[in-house]
């Protein structure tokens, strides 16, 4: 049988200026670096950051869930043979992952997989893309956040919950709901625009 | 970018949709190639081989407690070095064949090779099986050897040394 083992090249002169450290500190953009030297933890740690997100935009291109399945692997098999040619002077690695995931799903329908064909799902998917990079970053960053902080987000603004309900959900005072949210969204904040500079 | 924009984009934007565990998993075997396809006819493949598994196990379960559901009529003890020791349990024969159980402890395990049962009552002696023990030097076999031969005088040769008696029964 014909070893598939992925072959990596070698890293591009930008990456001599990675600093080693702990994948779960480091920015988006040094994640991909780190995968270009071949860090499995960093490829672990960029797939909790944004495999959510990446699933999220090949479903509402393709509309089937098998489908978003494949095309989510191979984006992220791209992610891992090609991460050295990510060049953070060109772009976030938000960017870059949207436009890996975008090819992926494209490559998939010219593949002539049957059924599948580029699609948005409905109006309120559709806003959504409208900056799907910007939605790809933020799903990215709620990832970093303490649990205690995204939690609070999560319930608050995908579940429209008060800051009542969410005190009274989760047992906690008010006040410190209100802490929690405050220091989520500035935390969050500093995290996107890390991203985006 | 401030929380008040945060906030805007985080209700603008809505929940991610939560990927399978399944695509997680094949994800992360990405660095350790090969890529596995989610094709379907890939999952059928497996499936089959899956039932195919279970099915050659519960066919051999059966098989086993077959043969392993022996009632011994006599047992023949082997030892060597200190603490190093086999029972060999002998049932009743059945045609051309007896049942025979072989119990090892402490025999340690060697890297590649396997040891060898040998009969020392016939002439010249006769192999009656092969084995390997595992990390705790410990196996449990069971195997039918002729019901002609002689099971009173047993050994425990290292492969390919017949004479060379690791265990011996007790005489």
């Amino acid at each position: 049988m014909k070893d598939e083992r992925l072959v990596r090249g070698q890293a591009p002169a930008h990456l001599d200026k990675v600093t080693e450290g702990s994948p779960a500190e480091a920015a988006d953009s040094e994640l991909l670096q780190q995968i270009a030297m071949g860090s499995e933890e960093a490829f672990r740690m960029l797939w909790d950051r944004f495999g959510a997100g990446v699933y999220t935009v090949c479903r509402r291109r393709l509309g089937d869930a098998g489908a978003a399945e494949d095309a989510t692997q191979e984006a992220f098999t791209s992610v891992w043979r090609r991460a050295g040619t990510f060049d953070p002077a060109r772009g976030s690695a938000a960017a870059w992952l949207y436009a890996v995931a975008r090819n992926a799903a494209a490559q998939l329908v010219r593949r002539g997989k049957a059924g599948v064909s580029l699609t948005v799902l409905d109006e309120q998917t559709a806003d959504a893309e409208n900056d799907p990079v910007l939605g790809l970053t933020l799903h990215a960053a709620l990832t970093r956040l303490p649990a205690a902080e995204r939690e609070v987000l999560e319930l608050a603004y995908f579940e429209d919950m008060t800051q009542t309900q969410i005190a009274a959900r989760l047992r906690l005072p008010l006040g410190t709901v209100k802490t929690r949210t405050r220091s989520g969204l500035h935390r969050l904040a500093r995290y996107l625009e890390d991203s985006l500079e | 970018m401030n929380p008040d924009d945060v906030e805007e984009l985080l209700r603008r934007t809505g929940r991610p949709l939560p990927p399978p565990t399944r695509l997680r998993r094949a994800v992360l075997r990405v660095p350790k190639g090969p890529v596995l396809s989610r094709h379907p006819r890939v999952w059928r493949i497996r499936i089959a081989a899956a039932a195919a598994a279970v099915l050659l196990a519960a066919t051999s379960a059966v098989v086993m407690q077959q043969v392993t559901s022996f009632h011994a009529v006599a047992a023949v003890t082997l030892r060597g070095a200190p603490g190093t020791q086999a029972v060999a349990e002998v049932g009743q024969p059945n045609g051309p064949n007896r049942p025979v159980r072989l119990v090892v402890q402490h025999l340690k395990p060697g890297a590649e090779s396997y040891y060898e049962l040998w009969s020392l009552a016939e002439q010249p002696p006769m192999m009656l099986t092969t084995f390997m023990t595992d990390t705790s030097g410990s196996c449990t076999l069971t195997f039918s050897m002729p019901a002609s031969a002689s099971w009173r005088d047993l050994a425990v040769t290292p492969e390919g040394e017949s004479s060379s008696y690791l265990l011996r029964s007790d005489r």
